[in-house]
């Protein structure tokens, strides 16, 4: 008789909501590790409630608001004796107060230690760490606003500039100028805002480079050894948001890859990293790089690594946050085939990309060789403001990067979401674009092709679509059940 | 059974020239049809615009499903009255599908003196109530009246079939479970709101639907009480403070979603399970009916070749093809549904009133609606005939038919005259619906014969005065008296007068008879039962 | 009752002629034959003038969810009157442009306010937008706290205008 292997953690707890939060319990279960969740009553009806071993629900002045409340969800985790958390992205992902409060409760933290979180989460003090030890970062002014000269060094990097948020990340707190006269009140902007965002009203400004690729290196750290998982490429932005995801970047060649990897892995060694990370960097059309910013979490775009290296970056999270040592080595990791992530959101593409709410009243998702669909919907579900916008990941894998786009489109094709506006055809057509299958796929692809990217469907189509709303139209079913075929069949006459 | 061979040639100079004559005579009939549901002074389309009103077909438009048949009743009724000035009796009236229920229309028309009743729109909403008890349909009335046309009030208020009778037909209507909405889009006074208020659902517009038995003129003079419209019978005071409609609605898009949403939830009731098969058009192009029908009243046709082009495939069962010849009887189908056929082709005989007495036993006993097309001169008249008894056999046709428990229809296609019409289901004999093609002509008696008969007693009349008139004189006469005769013996005129439920272009035929079918399955069929047959 | 129905902001009319099982219908002035055959709850095959297509749809009120041939459609009925079960705002009424969430909410009910004063933060999409007056005024209510989310169109503050 042999005793059961012990369980990484005895037990763990989703710190998160939504299709990351089921993707970490599906980890949890395949890792063997009883597993738990918090909720807001809003996602009571969740499959990651359901999914999970245990569901706790917290509550809050709002539901961001609840997963947002430290004290309430390290308390549940105490109550339920959770031995660690993992945080998911967004909310708690990258909150070092988080990850004290849990150290404090004797509870691990699945991520980066509170230090090395700080660091990154500070974007003047991640740069200046980053260029400290020799890696290359864009022109920038890192004054405070306020001090005299600001203006004029800003001015000197040359338009257009882009004003950050110290504090921000993620796309959030940015603003572009083109031109000097713009700067000033650019700047009070910025400071405010960056005030009111995030309680840190320091600002820098870069030079902003336009049409420039996002690569973005994937890596992980034991806090002794890092590797790399290679890039992924986010250029397919709109307003700083990512829309399309692919790993390997059709831009970067195995030297290449070999440079930012190296860059990557020097940069985790360097702050000791443990767990997964993004080392975020520009990409120069000439084959320069800059180091953006890194995110100590796992990505909303994981999946494209996964599905390239065979890797669950999850897993490996959980793994290094129990102790062990990383068991991957760089010279065996070798990107295999290609992979696609569009993310699904509820928004309306054709009206100004307004986000759209509603219930979801069906739904399939896609199925397939080399489609993988990481969803936290569930039919009934109601989609509001209250959350981002995503709603499912649609992914696809293949041996070739136009066999992963084919998957990906067909895939998005046959995904159907019902109930609630999505962006599923504007996905479809940047990957049915040639521009996309060229890998012509700067951040300025989506400014260039916007009007074809939303032009209006066929009228062929179109017609079928009324055709096929007038038959399905619950008032149209009750008339024709209740209609004589006398005068179905006798139609529209009149004597 | 069998597809009627055709004998028609579309080539043939007969076939061409009566083509001719009745493009024309069905053209002249859409005109005027045209003209009464259409032709409006601008002084009341502007004036119901500015009031936020739709026109009455307008409503209509949205009430009714779309994608299904309305059968709209004596759009022509009244077109000979009032010097014109009640186009269509001044409302529409029709069976219509709402929610997938048949449904019949009672609808004012307030484009025509804020929609006053005349004594023939009095007639017109009974006959359409009358419709809908026998076939037992829901009634939707769409209210919009300035009440009783005054001057015309002796014509319309007293008699048994007058005005009295639409209400008394609306409580008979409750009795039998058939049930009633009134949308109320403008007033409803005096009489009027009865209309609403015996309905079994109301829905009443803001601003310009009101219910009162006397407005505010007529408080006013009789209490001194000075009181608004709104306030006296407006949307908000009824459906909120009397009770006495149901739904406030704020427009009158609203009040006909209302009242969609109030039909479909009405229960459908088990139809009677008349033998159907699968519809099937006629064989040949209905079209053919314009070059069949002649181009003089006088002339004989053969009436298979118009069931020919009615009835579904073209195919007649014939019953006794080779008896009483001048009459053709046998069962078809028609939109699927079994019927039982009578069709003249002559004058009837002893042998021809025999065949169709015992035809229609057939049809009762087998529970199968009857249809008759008429073009008849009458029973045949002469000492022969006399002496067989054929006005025996023609009263125990009429008491057949007059018996008759399964529904009945019937199409005036050319000729009706004298005991003819009431042996063939005249307007006296209750068919369900009674339709009549815009050439044919109904009298007591033919024309020739009645002026003939005219000229002799206007002769002997002056005569007895001492005068005695020259040929001239003769022939004006003559032709006076066929004139006046000529007018009142129109299509024209019997359906301005409501003795049919509406004109026909011939083409309409078969669609409109299948409208009537259907309608008919929504009443019980009786038990076949006689009086007493003079054998 | 023919139908009018909006997609994309477009209006496009639907006019049927034919019912029955397989229904004669006219779309933008462009006849054709169609038929929609359920083969579960939400999914059926559509038949267009003889073409069959695998086609999923569902419905909100007036508005129809269509997935056909890889495309999703939001199909909105336009009627020709208020839905009062919304429970209309009073005029006066500053609805919200966009779903979101409230961040600051600045007045409270009695405030006198000025035209394009600012009265509200909301945040969508990571994006501030201001809510200001649209006429000088009080405010006569507040219906929206910091925090909360709201739907588009959603009566946000009430202002009585008062010149």
């Amino acid at each position: 008789m042999s005793a059961a292997p012990q369980p990484l953690f005895p037990k763990a707890l989703v710190a998160n909501r939504g299709e990351i939060a089921r993707r970490v319990l599906r980890c949890l279960r395949s890792l063997g590790i009883p597993s738990a969740v918090v909720y807001h009553e809003a996602d009571r009806h969740s499959p990651a409630v359901a999914e999970a071993d245990e569901a706790v629900e917290i509550s809050g002045a709002s539901p961001t608001a609840a997963y947002l409340d430290i004290e309430q969800i390290v308390a549940a985790c105490a109550r339920l004796g959770v031995a660690a958390v993992h945080p998911g992205y967004g909310f708690l992902a990258e909150n070092a107060a988080f990850a004290r409060a849990l150290a404090d409760a004797g509870i691990t933290f699945i991520g980066p230690s509170a230090e090395v979180m700080e660091l990154m989460g500070d974007k003047i003090a991640s740069r200046q760490f980053v260029a400290e030890h020799g890696f290359p970062v864009p022109p920038s002014v890192e004054l405070a606003a306020t001090d005299a000269g600001f203006g004029q060094a800003a001015a000197d990097l040359g338009f257009p500039l882009v004003v950050k948020a110290s504090a921000g990340g993620g796309g959030k707190g940015m603003n572009i100028v083109a031109s000097a006269d713009e700067l000033d009140r650019a700047l009070r902007v910025a400071a405010s805002e960056a005030e009111r965002y995030f309680g840190d009203g320091r600002i820098y400004v870069e030079r902003y480079f336009t049409d420039i690729r996002h690569i973005e290196v994937q890596v992980l750290g034991d806090g002794e050894r890092a590797v790399h998982l290679g890039e992924r490429e986010c250029s397919v932005q709109r307003r700083f948001q990512k829309v399309v995801e692919e790993a390997p970047s059709p831009a970067v060649d195995d030297a290449m890859r070999a440079r930012l990897g190296a860059a990557a892995v020097g940069i985790a060694s360097a702050a000791a990293y443990q767990g997964a990370g993004t080392v975020e960097f520009l990409h120069t059309p000439e084959g320069e790089f800059f180091f953006l910013e890194m995110n100590t979490r796992i990505q909303v775009e994981h999946p494209v690594t996964e599905l390239v290296y065979g890797v669950d970056l999850v897993a490996e999270q959980v793994r290094i946050a129990a102790g062990r040592p990383l068991s991957l080595n760089q010279d065996a990791l070798r990107p295999n085939g290609h992979a696609i992530e569009c993310r699904l959101c509820a928004e309306d593409a054709a009206g100004g990309f307004l986000p759209e709410t509603g219930r979801i009243l069906h739904l399939r998702e896609a199925k397939g060789e080399g489609v993988r669909v990481d969803s936290g919907l569930h039919p009934g579900q109601e989609i509001t403001a209250a959350f981002d916008p995503l709603l499912a990941k649609v992914v696809a894998h293949g041996p070739t990067r136009q066999a992963a786009i084919d998957r990906a489109l067909g895939a998005l094709r046959s995904t159907v979401v019902l109930g609630v506006g999505t962006n599923a055809a504007y996905l479809a057509a940047i990957l049915a674009h040639p521009a996309f299958a060229r890998g012509a796929t700067d951040t300025g692809f989506i400014g260039r092709h916007q009007a074809e990217l939303l032009a209006a469907p066929p009228a062929d189509a179109l017609a079928k679509a009324l055709a096929a709303a007038h038959l399905a139209d619950r008032q149209t079913r009750l008339i024709d059940a209740a209609m004589p075929s006398l005068h179905a069949a006798m139609g529209s006459w009149t004597n | 059974m069998r597809r009627i061979a055709t004998r028609i040639s579309p080539s043939s100079a007969s076939y061409r020239a009566n083509r001719a004559h009745n493009l024309e005579v069905v053209g002249e009939f859409r005109a005027r049809q045209r003209a009464a549901r259409f032709d409006r002074p601008d002084r009341d389309r502007e004036r119901l615009a500015r009031q936020d009103k739709q026109m009455p077909r307008e409503r209509l438009e949205q009430l009714l499903d779309p994608g299904t048949p309305f059968l709209e009743f004596s759009s022509l009724a009244a077109n000979m009255a009032y010097d014109g000035g009640s186009p269509s009796a001044s409302c529409i009236t029709g069976i219509g599908v709402i929610g997938g229920r048949e449904v019949v229309i009672n609808c004012s028309d307030p484009s025509v003196k804020g929609g006053a009743w005349y004594p023939l729109t009095v007639k017109k909403i009974i006959r359409a109530l009358d419709i809908a008890i026998e076939n037992q349909l829901p009634v939707v009335h769409l209210c919009d009246s300035a009440g009783a046309f005054l001057p015309l009030q002796s014509d319309l208020f007293a008699d048994k079939a007058m005005a009295g009778r639409i209400f008394r037909n609306q409580c008979l209507l409750s009795k039998l479970g058939c049930k009633q909405l009134a949308l109320v889009f403008g007033h409803c006074t005096a009489g009027g709101a009865y209309i609403p208020t015996l309905s079994d659902y109301s829905v009443i517009v803001e601003g310009t639907g009101a219910v009162f038995l006397g407005g505010p003129p007529l408080v006013k003079a009789a209490t001194g009480e000075e009181v608004t419209v709104d306030e006296l019978g407006g949307a908000r005071m009824h459906t909120s403070v009397s009770g006495t409609c149901d739904f406030y609605a704020a427009n009158e898009a609203e009040a006909i979603a209302i009242g969609r949403e109030v039909v479909m939830q009405w229960e459908q009731r088990e139809k009677f399970p008349l033998q159907q098969e699968a519809p099937e058009e006629p064989w040949y192009d209905p079209e053919d009916l314009y070059g069949i029908v002649p181009d003089d009243v006088r002339k004989q046709f053969d009436m298979r070749e118009v069931i020919a082009r009615i009835v579904d495939g073209s195919r007649l069962a014939e019953y006794q093809p080779d008896y009483g010849d001048t009459l053709v009887c046998g069962f078809a189908n028609l939109w699927g549904y079994k019927v039982g056929v009578l069709g003249n082709n002559g004058v009837l005989f002893n042998d021809s009133s025999l065949k169709a007495a015992h035809f229609m036993e057939l049809c009762n006993q087998n529970r199968v609606p009857l249809v008759f097309f008429q073009n008849i001169t009458g029973y045949m008249v002469g000492r022969e005939y006399e002496r067989r008894g054929i006005t025996k056999d023609g009263a125990k046709m009429i008491m057949v038919q007059a018996c008759s428990e399964v529904p009945k229809f019937t199409v005036m296609t050319n000729g009706s005259y004298g005991a003819g019409n009431y042996g063939m289901c005249g307007r006296a004999f209750d068919a369900r619906l009674l339709f009549s093609w815009p050439h044919s002509r109904i009298s007591v008696m033919g024309e020739e014969q009645a002026a003939n008969t005219l000229v002799t007693i206007k002769v002997a009349q002056l005569k007895r005065e001492g005068l005695e008139p020259d040929e001239a004189e003769l022939q004006q006469i003559r032709a006076d008296v066929l004139a006046n005769y000529e007018n009142t013996t129109s299509a024209y005129y019997a359906t301005s007068e409501l003795w049919d439920d509406g004109v026909l272009d011939p083409v309409d035929t078969r669609n409109a008879l299948g409208i009537g079918i259907e309608a008919a399955l929504n009443a019980p069929f009786g038990e076949p039962r006689y009086g007493v047959l003079r054998l | 009752m023919n139908a009018t129905h909006r997609i994309d902001g477009r209006e496009h009319r639907v006019l049927a002629l034919r019912r029955g099982a397989c229904q004669r219908l006219e779309i933008d002035g462009s006849p054709l034959e169609a038929s929609l055959r359920w083969t579960g709850d939400h999914e059926g095959t559509l038949t267009v003038n003889g073409h069959e297509h695998p086609v999923a749809a569902a419905q909100d009120g007036p508005v129809l969810f269509v997935h056909l041939e890889g495309r999703t459609w939001r199909i909105e009925t336009i009627q020709g009157f208020a839905d009062r079960t919304e429970g209309g705002a009073a005029d006066g009424g500053i609805r919200a442009p966009m779903p979101g969430v409230a961040v600051e909410i600045e007045v409270e009910v009695g405030d006198q306010v000025a035209a394009n004063q600012r009265l509200a933060l909301i945040e969508s999409m990571k994006m501030q937008t201001e809510i200001t007056a649209p006429v000088p005024g009080v405010v006569t209510a507040v219906r929206v706290a910091p925090g909360e989310s709201f739907e588009r169109g959603a009566v946000l503050i009430e202002v009585e205008r008062s010149d």
